[in-house]
Formats: C-alpha cells, sequence, structure tokens
C-alpha cells in the first residue's frame, strides 16, 4: 500500500507539478556520564529511575533523521515522509556492532484545503511534556492512514491503523510442526491477530495577547480473539480485548510564557502503549478489562530576557485488571523544574531540580513492606548552543548531578543490582543534543 | 461495540472533571502485620477442608509464569493461588467449612526432575511466599477474607526437611553428576550413585576416589535461580551444619534412618538436634502467625523429625501466638503411619495438640467402610485411645489430643476414597461416620464434587473441572452433615460411647452395623449407620437389643437423613434401629 502510494505520488509530481521542497530534519542525543566511583567497584553507566518518564536529560542515546519530500501541485501538496530512528549503545562505548534500527516514520501525505490524506506508518503525537520527553496525551506508532479537515485556526483528524506485535506470542506465534509429507520440521503460523488502533482529534486556537488552544482526543484499540499454543498439544484460547481512551490538552501562551495542561484516561487495552503488551496484568478471561489509567500532567515555562524558568510533570494512576492489588497497580509521579542563564549569545547554564515518586499497591517482595520510592535529583548543566534562547539547539552540555535515592527506590532494584546500593548518587558527563528541520532545497 | 468496557464511562467523568480520580489510593489494610485475632473457641466445633491452594481456583493468571495447565500434568504447576481461594471463599462456606488447611505457603523450589513444586513441600525460603500463590499482602487477604466468613485458616509447614538444594560431590569435580561409578565397598563391584540422593550412610555420604573412600562428600549449594533452586533463606539454613548429610532413607524400619536420612526426592534432612537449627525453626513459623493472623499449623512429616524437638517446638510455638493475642492455635501433624501407639505419642503437654488419624482411616474408613471389615474393629482402635493419645487437657481450649484427633477419609498422599471403593453409598456412609464421630472432620478438596484419583498425583485434580458446582448430590449432602453437626452440639463437643458394634460380616441381622452416642450433658444424638454394602443392618442380635443410656420411654426423633419417624426406648435402654445398606440416622431424644 505505501509503495503504491509513492508512485502515485511521485508521477504526480512529474506530470504536474510547479515547486519541490525537500526537507532534512534530525533529532539526536548522545549522552554520557559516570557515578564517579570508578575503583571502587562502581562506575556503572547510567542514572537511576523507577517511572516511566524520568528527566530528559537522562535519556539513552537517540537519533531520528526526518527526510521530507514535498510537492506542491495546482490542486493539492502531496509529499513523503521517512524517518529513521537508532537507539541503543553507541558502538564506541559498548564495542558492539549492533545498533537498533526502526523505521519511525514512513508515510504519505495529500493536502487540498481543507482536507488532508495520509497514509503509511508514523508517529503519531499531540504535544510533548519537553522537560520528560513525553506525550502524555497521544503517542501512537500506527501503520495505516487518516484523514483531516482544517479551517482557520483548527483542525479535526481521524485516524486508523493497525499493529500485530510479536513480543511474547501474544499477537503473533510462529512455531515447529512436523513437516508435512516428509521428515524433520517446518514453521506455521499458529497465531496472527492484528489490533485496531483508531484515533480522533480536534483543535482550535484562538489567538490574541493570549494564545489559546484546547485539543479534544479520544483513541480506541481492539484485539479480536486467537488461539496460542502453549505445549504438550494444547492450545488456549486468547479472548477478544479492547480498551478506549479519552482526554484533552489545553496550551495557553503569552509573550513571556506559556504552560500546557494534558489529561488522559484509559481503560481495558488502551491503558498500555500500543506496542507494549500488558504482561502480568490480565483477568482471569485473560483480557485487560478492568484496567484503568487517570492521568494528569502539566507544563509552563516563563522568559524574562536571560532568565528562564520551565517546569512539568504528571501524576498518574494506574490499576491493571486482575483485581490482585500488586505492583502493576500504581501511582506514579514525575516532575523536573529548570531554571536557565543565558551568558552572551551562546552560554547557557541550566540548574535542574527533579522528583520521581513510585507507590505501588503491591508490597516490595525484598522488603515485604509497602514502598513508596523517591528519587531526588539535581542537575546543574551549564552549555554552549547554536544560538541565544533557553530550548535552543544544538547544545553541547556538561551535566553535573546529584541523586538521592530513598530505601524504597532502592528497594525497586534486585539487591544483586548495582543501583540498589548507594542511597547518594553523583554524575558527570557530557551531552549533546540536538533538533532541527531544514529545507535543502 | 457491545458495552465490554465500563470503564468508559469513568472516563467521560474524568473528562469533564479533569482531575485526578482518588479511587483506588494506595491505603492498604494489609500493609503491615495484621491485627491478631482469635476465631476458633473450640476446635471440635471445626469443620476442616484441606486445600492444595495450586488446585484449588486460578483466581491470578498473572502468577502463572512457568505453569503448564495441562489436565494431563497433574504432577506440573497447573496454577491455582490464594486469589481463587478468595473468590471462592463462598462455595467453601456453603459447604459448611469452618476451617481451611492450605497448602504451605513459602517459597518451594519451582521443579524438580521434571516435577513440579506445586504441593508447596520443597522449601526454598522459610520466610518468603511461594510466588505462584500469591505475596504477603494477599496472604493476609485470604486470611482475613476466610475469617470474615467465619473460616479458620491453618497453614501446612514443613521442619524435617527442605528441597533438593544441594548435592553431595561424591567425586569432588563441582558439578552434581546424575550417575557416577564406584566400587562403594572396595569391592570390584561398581554401584551406580546419584549425587542427587546418594543412599543412606550412617556415617554420613562418603567422597569416593578410584583410590577409595576420601573422607564426608563436600556438598554443593545448587544455584539455578530460573529454578527458584538456590540455597535456602534465611541465609542461616545455608550452614552445612544445619544438614544431616547421610543421604535418603533406605530401610524405613530404621529409627535412624527415619530420622537422619533425607526424605525421598532429595529433601535434605535438616539437623533438628542443633539447637540454633531449633531456634531458627521456632522463629521464622512464630514470624508466620504474626505476619498473617493464622489459626493453626499442620505439620508435616512428623515421624522423621527427632521426638525431643517437638517438645521444644510446639510449647514454643503455643507461647508465641498467646503472646501476640492469639488463643487456642493448634498444632497438629502427620504421622503417616497405621500404628495407632506411635501416631499418638507426639501428642501431649510435650507435643502436638493432635494428629491426623491414619490409624483409623486404614482400619475403619479403609477397613469398615470399603472393604467390610466388621464394625468391631472401631470398638478395637478407639479402646486404645486413652493408652495411645494425651488425655490431659493440654491442647487448645484445654481440651485433650485424644478429642481432637483429625478424622479423615482420604488426602494429598493417598488415593480417593472413590478410586478404591467406586460405590458412592459407601462415600456417603463414610462421611456420616466422619461427621458424627468425635474429633474434627476433614475433608480432602474434591470429595464434594466426587472426585476419584488414584495415586499422587492422580489424587489431586484441579477443582475448576467440577465447575465448583454446588448443586451436586455430595456436595449437597456433606453441607447437610455440616450443618446437622452445627445445629447438635452433642456431635461436636459430646463423648462418644459406642452403643452397638459386631464382628458380623456376613448374614448375620446386625452385620455391618454401628451405632454411638453422643452426649453433651446438655444434649445427645445417637447415630446409627449400616457400612454392609448387601443387607439391611440392625443394632440387635440374637434378640438382644442394643442398649443405650437413655431411659425407658425415652421417645427418639429421626433428625436425620429427614426428620418425622419416632423410637422408643425400651426397657434398660434397649433400642432396636434398622437402616437400609450404607445408610445411616441420626437420631436425638424428642422435645419435653
Amino acid at each position: 500500500m505505501i509503495l503504491h502510494l509513492l508512485i502515485v505520488i511521485i508521477e504526480w509530481s512529474v506530470s504536474d507539478c510547479y515547486a519541490t521542497d525537500i526537507w532534512f530534519g534530525s533529532y539526536g542525543r548522545v549522552p554520557v556520564s559516570t557515578d564517579l566511583s570508578a575503583g571502587a567497584g562502581g562506575g556503572h553507566g547510567s542514572p537511576a529511575q523507577i517511572v516511566s518518564h524520568g528527566p530528559r536529560v537522562d535519556a539513552e542515546p537517540y537519533l531520528e533523521l526526518d527526510f521530507k519530500l514535498w510537492r506542491h501541485g495546482k490542486d493539492g501538496d502531496f509529499g513523503m515522509v521517512f524517518t529513521p530512528a537508532v537507539a541503543g549503545e553507541l558502538f564506541a562505548y559498548s564495542g558492539v556492532w549492533d545498533t537498533q534500527i526502526a523505521i519511525r516514520n514512513l508515510y504519505a501525505e495529500a493536502e487540498a484545503a481543507p482536507f488532508t490524506l495520509w497514509a503509511g506508518a508514523r508517529m503519531y503525537r499531540g504535544s510533548d511534556l519537553f522537560l520528560l520527553d513525553f506525550w502524555p496525551l497521544n503517542d501512537l506508532n500506527i501503520v495505516g492512514g487518516g484523514a483531516g479537515f482544517l479551517w482557520d485556526d483548527g483542525r479535526a483528524d481521524l485516524a486508523v491503523g493497525f499493529n500485530r506485535l510479536r513480543a511474547e506470542e501474544w499477537q503473533y506465534q510462529i512455531r515447529e510442526v512436523p513437516e508435512a509429507g516428509g521428515t524433520g520440521t517446518e514453521e506455521v503460523l499458529s497465531l496472527d491477530r492484528q489490533r485496531v488502533v483508531g484515533a480522533a482529534a480536534v483543535s482550535h486556537r484562538w489567538g490574541g495577547t493570549v494564545d489559546v488552544r484546547p485539543e479534544f482526543y479520544l483513541e480506541g484499540h481492539f484485539l479480536p480473539r486467537g488461539d496460542r499454543y502453549i505445549g504438550d498439544l494444547i492450545t488456549e484460547t486468547l479472548p477478544s480485548d479492547g480498551g478506549l481512551a479519552g482526554g484533552l490538552s489545553l496550551r495557553i501562551g503569552g509573550a513571556d510564557g506559556w504552560g500546557t495542561l494534558w489529561s488522559r484516561a484509559a481503560g481495558g487495552l488502551a491503558v498500555w502503549d500500543e506496542l507494549e503488551v500488558p504482561e502480568g496484568a490480565f483477568n482471569t478471561a485473560y483480557t485487560t478489562r478492568g484496567a484503568a489509567l487517570h492521568r494528569l500532567a502539566l507544563e509552563g515555562g516563563w522568559t524574562e530576557r536571560a532568565v528562564g524558568v520551565i517546569g512539568g510533570g504528571y501524576v498518574e494512576r494506574r490499576t491493571d485488571a486482575d483485581g490482585v492489588r500488586d505492583a502493576d497497580d500504581r501511582w506514579e509521579a514525575s516532575a523536573a523544574v529548570r531554571a536557565q542563564w543565558l551568558f552572551g549569545k551562546h552560554g547557557d547554564i541550566g540548574l535542574e531540580f527533579s522528583q520521581q515518586v513510585l507507590a505501588a499497591d503491591g508490597i516490595n517482595p525484598r522488603s515485604q513492606r509497602h514502598e513508596v520510592g523517591q528519587i531526588s535529583r539535581v542537575q546543574l548543566m551549564p552549555a554552549y548552543q547554536m544560538g541565544w534562547g533557553h530550548r535552543y539547539q544544538p547544545q553541547l552540555r556538561i551535566q553535573y548531578s546529584l541523586s538521592v535515592l530513598n530505601e524504597g527506590a532502592r528497594l525497586q532494584f534486585p539487591a544483586e543490582d548495582l543501583r540498589s546500593a548507594t542511597a547518594v548518587q553523583h554524575r558527570l558527563g557530557l551531552a549533546a543534543e540536538w533538533w532541527f528541520s531544514e529545507k535543502v532545497k | 461495540m457491545p458495552s465490554i468496557y465500563p470503564e468508559y464511562k469513568n472516563i467521560l467523568s474524568y473528562l469533564s472533571l479533569v482531575v485526578v480520580s482518588a479511587a483506588g489510593c494506595a491505603d492498604d489494610p494489609y500493609a503491615s502485620d495484621p491485627a491478631i485475632t482469635s476465631n476458633v473457641d473450640d476446635w471440635r466445633d471445626e469443620v476442616i477442608y484441606q486445600a492444595m491452594v495450586d488446585r484449588f481456583a486460578d483466581g491470578d493468571v498473572n502468577n502463572n509464569e512457568g505453569v503448564t495447565r495441562d489436565p494431563a500434568e497433574l504432577a506440573r504447576w497447573q496454577g491455582g493461588d490464594w486469589q481463587g481461594l478468595i473468590d471462592r471463599a463462598s462455595y467453601l462456606e456453603a459447604l459448611g467449612v469452618t476451617a481451611l488447611w492450605i497448602s504451605p505457603v513459602v517459597a518451594n523450589v519451582e521443579e524438580d526432575a521434571g516435577i513440579g513444586g506445586y504441593h508447596g513441600y520443597w522449601t526454598r525460603s522459610f520466610i518468603d511466599t511461594n510466588p505462584h500463590f500469591g505475596d504477603i499482602a494477599k496472604l493476609r487477604e485470604l486470611v482475613a477474607v476466610m475469617h470474615d466468613h467465619g473460616i479458620a485458616v491453618i497453614v501446612d509447614i514443613v521442619v524435617n526437611h527442605v528441597g533438593q538444594l544441594f548435592y553431595y560431590d561424591i567425586n569432588q569435580n563441582g558439578q552434581p553428576d546424575i550417575t557416577t561409578l564406584y566400587a562403594t565397598d572396595g569391592s570390584d563391584t561398581v554401584d551406580i550413585v546419584t549425587e542427587w540422593d546418594p543412599a543412606y550412610d550412617p556415617r554420613g555420604v562418603q567422597s569416593f576416589t578410584s583410590l577409595g573412600e576420601s573422607g564426608p562428600a563436600p556438598l554443593g549449594w545448587v544455584y539455578m535461580p530460573e529454578l527458584n533452586r538456590l540455597p535456602p533463606e534465611p541465609a542461616e539454613f545455608q550452614d552445612d551444619g544445619w544438614y544431616h548429610r547421610r543421604g535418603r532413607v533406605t530401610d524405613w524400619s530404621d529409627q535412624a534412618q527415619v530420622e537422619l536420612a533425607d526424605f525421598p526426592g532429595g529433601l535434605k534432612d535438616l539437623a533438628t538436634e542443633r539447637p540454633e537449627v531449633r531456634e531458627a525453626l521456632i522463629r521464622v513459623f512464630s514470624d508466620w502467625i504474626t505476619w498473617t493472623d493464622i489459626d493453626g499449623y499442620r505439620i508435616d512429616t512428623v515421624k522423621h523429625v527427632e521426638r525431643d524437638f517437638w517438645a521444644e517446638f510446639a510449647p514454643a510455638i503455643r507461647a508465641h501466638a498467646e503472646e501476640i493475642g492469639k488463643e487456642n492455635f493448634l498444632l497438629f501433624g502427620e504421622v503417616f503411619d497405621g500404628d495407632d501407639a506411635l501416631i499418638g505419642s507426639y501428642t501431649g503437654a510435650d507435643g502436638l495438640d493432635a494428629n491426623v488419624y491414619f490409624s483409623q482411616k486404614y482400619q475403619v474408613f479403609d477397613g469398615v467402610f470399603k472393604d467390610n471389615a466388621p464394625t468391631s474393629t472401631i470398638a478395637a482402635l478407639f479402646a486404645q485411645r486413652d493408652a495411645h493419645y494425651g488425655i490431659d487437657p493440654t491442647g487448645p481450649a484445654g481440651v485433650a489430643p485424644r478429642d481432637l484427633l483429625v478424622n479423615f477419609l482420604d488426602n494429598h498422599d493417598v488415593p480417593r476414597f472413590l478410586w478404591q471403593q467406586d460405590d458412592t453409598t459407601a462415600l456417603q456412609a463414610a462421611l456420616l461416620f466422619l461427621f458424627t464421630e468425635d474429633g474434627l472432620p476433614c475433608l480432602y478438596y474434591g470429595t464434594e464434587q466426587g472426585f476419584s484419583g488414584g495415586n499422587d498425583p492422580a489424587n489431586r485434580e484441579p477443582l475448576w473441572r467440577s465447575g465448583y458446582a454446588t448443586d451436586g448430590a455430595l456436595f449437597g449432602y456433606i453441607s447437610s452433615l455440616a450443618a446437622l453437626r452445627a445445629e447438635i452440639p452433642a456431635l461436636r463437643r459430646g463423648s462418644l460411647t459406642l452403643t452397638w458394634t459386631t464382628d458380623h460380616t456376613g448374614a448375620e441381622e446386625d452385620a455391618g452395623a454401628v451405632a454411638f452416642v453422643r452426649d453433651d450433658g446438655a444434649s445427645s444424638a445417637l447415630v446409627v449407620i449400616n457400612a454392609s454394602a448387601t443387607q439391611d443392618a440392625a443394632t440387635s442380635f440374637g434378640g438382644v437389643d442394643m442398649v443405650t443410656p437413655f431411659p425407658a420411654g425415652t421417645v427418639l426423633e429421626q433428625r436425620w437423613p429427614e426428620a418425622g419417624a419416632t423410637w422408643v426406648v425400651g426397657a434398660g435402654g434397649a433400642l432396636r434401629v434398622e437402616v437400609g445398606p450404607r445408610q445411616g440416622v441420626v437420631l436425638v431424644p424428642a422435645a419435653g
């Protein structure tokens, strides 16, 4: 389907066009740090995190390359987007020649006002909570298509897509059987059930001295039943499943500051990321029915010439479907506040305070008690950046962090894990982070 | 779309409020040690139900990692857990159960030689819960829920041994060899020796080299986290000296082996004569009472532990229970033996409160109710009670061990009643005896559903096969017996006087008849049962009727199986009651 769309677009562009834009962009980050304990049995390489979304500045290395071809036709515009991404440890760090590559975007889009159409594979997202590198309301990865309707300062979008995860033999299973009519074995496909994900969003912007933009969002998931082979000639039925999510975001911006609120509520399958198997969370019918998620997130920033402050965080309550109050049922909160001072055209010093809180309903298997894990962290980040602004990138940073892990946080890690041993952790590191998108033609 | 997502309503309300719901906050009543409660006034009032947790109900599919769920593989994990018991508390209550005996709660070796540790008798950690069953909070919840349903909770424990956590490194090569070949007696004859489970050696298992013996074999502790086969916890149990290290029992008639050798399956025998081992076992099993508010222990493999261990362990556990406010904590054990004197010898002030009544199981329930042995067998067995069991009021609520025997037809270690005798009426007659004799009736799960499995593991069927039906004949029969026992105090706490038994097993008019009176001073009941499969039986022979303690002229009303018929006691208490094959009646004096 994707290839066909591309052919159509190329044919169209060759025969009837008057302008072609080529865009290249990239987002990337390369952090490295040490805990300053080399020679003392430590020296491990990653900062502790106990929540789903910790500080952005502690994120693992990641790279996206964005290629966009955009042609302006008589009756509309057409384009395609290709975004390969690379994650995982860097060769220079691990010595392992093994890079993980994913195609995050590969889709074609057509726009003929007031309509838009797209098809392909894409990240389908709203606005992010910058400090935590997190999309609190909507962050889908789907293969499918969608349509939009545009009006002045507003738009409405619909999208539908599919996935079929390979993990855990939950949607997809290949197994070996005796080869038909021969000796040996052959592989057969014994489970292949696709999840359907649909999403709808409506947003509108009211401009003026204060810019206000609300967005309403709905998301639905459906998974048909399937039969899974579990061994010894036994097949078990995985029943159909589904879930719904809904929420809103509200962004308010002015001359010197801005703020965004997100809220999302979800039930059933929509409680989990669409690329995640909700392992350990099923009810006795092996469905996610009964699971629930409530999330509230905020972020805001204020700038006064050379001084800026940005702060954000979220709190969420997640309960799974099994009716058992265990580690899968939890309160989770994460927040960060960063103050920055700009020096000259390229200098920047940031000071960030962050807090992670995790309170699971289940008792901790190590302490046999309820534990509330907390990590408090302060980071000092002098930076050199390409331009003048509080989030201007590319940026080269030195990062020093001081983290305090309470006992509840240390108990989140197995006793044998290095991170469980130290209550106070110092880290010193370097990082580069960039994000740009430019029309190269 | 069908309305399968009730939580969606929450979403809509949530959207309008745009606040985080406070529902389901983490305030957990089970977060710390529970309040200690006393739930049993007199254990003779209770009806015990033995549930193998892995086989009762699967209430949480998320703890099923490694569970086969294959009904053809009963020697492996099936998926039952404490949540399943919680979900089915009403089932137990409807059956008339007032005390629940559950499988050991501690973390076990996951698997050994392809056999699962689902039963709970392969301890790996004395202080952690079995993750297939739940965590400590779930266990606390189970106990609390059962208490809310009027059901006390008894936990199975093992102090004799741990799971197969080490091997004997006989050839000292640092690995467990399944088969090694040695001339263990110095001859030219080569023996096959497994380092996991070598035969008993009174000196301790010895090392061998090609030149002969080379001293005690070092132990090789296993580190197989994927099977939870790790050195035991707490860490003090990782001391080699805490184990007898003499290998597997080969001669059950040798008491030294019975007490000092490893249990079959390579279950390593703890050196329970050592003070520090005793102290540790007392501590961990005291803690479980504090942690969970349980009401009693059923103790495994009692006769395989040094006898004087019990004189130290039992009083200490009782003292701890009393100290934390738990009254009438029950300690009863398994002496898997038909020797009545041996079973009784472990009871008393320096022993246990009671034991499961294996001698009765073999002689009465197997002998009389399955195989037509004379009912005089019952009289002969009961006549030994005073001599064999503790008669001093040392048990909970001042009840003597003699009066606290745990009666049972079958359990997880023996074939089910219906496997050996497939006539349901025989089972019903035995159940009538079980619920009306003195002592504590103990019902093995699945009996109420007519399960008929043979030897282990066939007798450990998943109960979900039954659909948990409560309208079956056996379920109704048992629940009516439990109700009868609850209704008539004498059937619970009254003394038992046999009024008729017989040596006859042929065509005589009383062949199969057994009758007894239960009397607690305030109420009384006469129970007459015919164990014969083929003919009516009467409490009379050769013109001589049964003599009861009731005065002449006493009118006895039938209370069970249905009310209605009456009998009048004749001169000298004489009474002739006739019942059909494998039938029985319960009579009580008419009011007024």
